[in-house]
């Protein structure tokens, strides 16, 4: 796993704060209208999943990081 | 951010959540079904009608009404008085709400449902089903106005926990890339990496279900206090008038006709009886929605004469009334078809998922005191 340096908290928070706009942008579009406005409501919406989903599955591959040790004791 | 500043932020976070964990469980569980109610109605056998929709045209609402009185009479075995016609805006389906009195209470009222387009009785929808049970779990914990005020608190709670996880992720993420999701070093860090980002991610749909299940929840004070200020307003501005019985009262297809004209266009959703929450003792009050897909959720109340059958008064909802309106749909995420509701459902399931892990870290601290408090997690966080 990499490790950055120390970071300022705006930039820490940008990813959650960026993907929460996108969320009210898409409720506020499938409240105001139908259609496409409903589409990219949904789709808005299954952002938070996919980011999820995206980070999930790399862990979950050998080659993802050094820190993917599976059989490793853990420590106390 | 300073170690005392991360220890109150984490103390903030603890205690909010876990106050409200359980009932959260809870929420999250039960609000799963209502997602759904619509498919699982349908299940059931539950099926619409053909035919132009209740709000538009179909029988004379009197003789609804009449016929929904009669239906009252025979299975409750004494007389009653109608308290609410509810309207469609997509199939006949109408619904007449009766109880023993003008003030009855939710759990004495009785919903009978009709065909406006034929007249035929489709049946009382019953307070005893599964899907009733669980909604009214979900409002109120079988405890009524206590139940929903105690629920509404923990959506507060619930708010406070999201803004302060927010707060303390900036210093727990200072020295790892966003989506950091650690294995098998300490299960305990995975965890935690694991609450952290699935957190961060639905934290914007969160608030939100937050938010609006609080508003949800404190309806009943907020349709009191619009009784008592715009309303009270809008009757004093046309006149008091004693209460008028149900003998002398003007036909209620007339008063809907005058209502429609005045409010030319607009579709009803509701009329409120007199004497009920929604009206004065001396008005139909008609409540109407508007044509836009947002003002479609926003209610305008035309208060009809219940003696002479003439409109007395006309104003939109204020503030509060109109944010609990828009909190509805917001709170159910039924306004965009089955595909955001499948997704309403996942984002559930994940914040399910975060109240666990968030429960299973809080319980690891308690058996492992040298990894109590947040400042010992940020420090065994950028360890590992």
């Amino acid at each position: 796993m990499s490790r950055l340096p120390a970071r300022r908290p705006m930039a820490i928070l940008a990813a959650p704060l960026g993907i929460a706009s996108l969320v009210v942008a898409g409720l506020i579009a499938g409240l105001t209208g139908s259609g496409w406005r409903d589409a990219f409501c949904t789709g808005a919406l299954a952002v938070p999943l996919f980011v999820f989903l995206f980070h999930f599955l790399r862990r979950s591959r050998p080659s993802a990081g050094s820190d993917c040790r599976p059989n490793q004791k853990a420590r106390p | 951010m300073r170690t005392s500043t991360v220890r109150a932020w984490d103390w903030v976070h603890r205690w909010s959540s876990l106050v409200c964990t359980l009932f959260l469980f809870m929420l999250c569980i039960s609000g799963l079904p209502l997602i759904f109610h619509e498919e699982i109605d349908a299940l059931s056998g539950e099926h619409a009608p053909v035919g132009a929709a209740s709000a538009r045209s179909g029988q004379p609402l009197d003789r609804i009404v009449t016929a929904a009185m009669a239906d009252y009479r025979r299975t409750a075995g004494r007389f009653g008085v109608p308290l609410f016609i509810g309207f469609s805006q997509k199939d006949p389906r109408i619904t007449v709400t009766l109880g023993p009195r003008a003030d009855a209470s939710a759990a004495e009222m009785r919903l009978f449902t009709y065909d406006r387009t034929s007249g035929d009785h489709l049946g009382e929808q019953r307070q005893d089903g599964i899907m009733a049970l669980i909604l009214r779990l979900h409002v109120d914990l079988f405890a009524g106005l206590p139940g929903m005020l105690l629920l509404g608190v923990m959506g507060l709670l619930f708010v406070l926990a999201i803004v302060s996880g927010l707060v303390l992720y900036a210093p727990f993420m200072r020295l790892l890339p966003f989506g950091t999701l650690r294995r098998g070093r300490n299960r305990r860090v995975g965890l935690l990496d694991e609450h952290n980002l699935l957190g961060a991610v639905t934290m914007g749909w969160a608030l939100v279900i937050g938010l609006t299940g609080a508003i949800n929840a404190f309806a009943d004070p907020l349709i009191a206090m619009w009784r008592q200020g715009e309303l009270a307003a809008m009757v004093a501005a046309s006149g008091h008038a004693p209460a008028t019985d149900a003998a002398h009262r003007a036909s209620l297809d007339q008063a809907m006709a005058a209502a429609q004209a005045a409010q030319a266009g607009l579709s009803p959703q509701f009329i409120g009886f007199p004497g009920g929450a929604w009206s004065s003792n001396h008005h139909y009050a008609v409540f109407f929605q508007g044509d836009t897909p947002l003002t479609s959720h926003l209610l305008t109340p035309a208060l009809v004469d219940v003696a002479t059958g003439k409109v007395d008064a006309i104003r939109p909802m204020p503030v509060s009334m109109q944010a609990l309106m828009l909190s509805r749909p917001l709170h159910f995420g039924d306004y965009a078809g089955l595909s955001l509701k499948i997704v309403w459902a996942l984002l559930d399931l994940a914040t399910i998922r975060v109240l666990w892990s968030g429960l299973v870290l809080w319980w690891g601290k308690r058996r492992r005191p040298a990894a109590r408090g947040a400042a010992a997690l940020l420090s065994q966080s950028a360890r590992a």
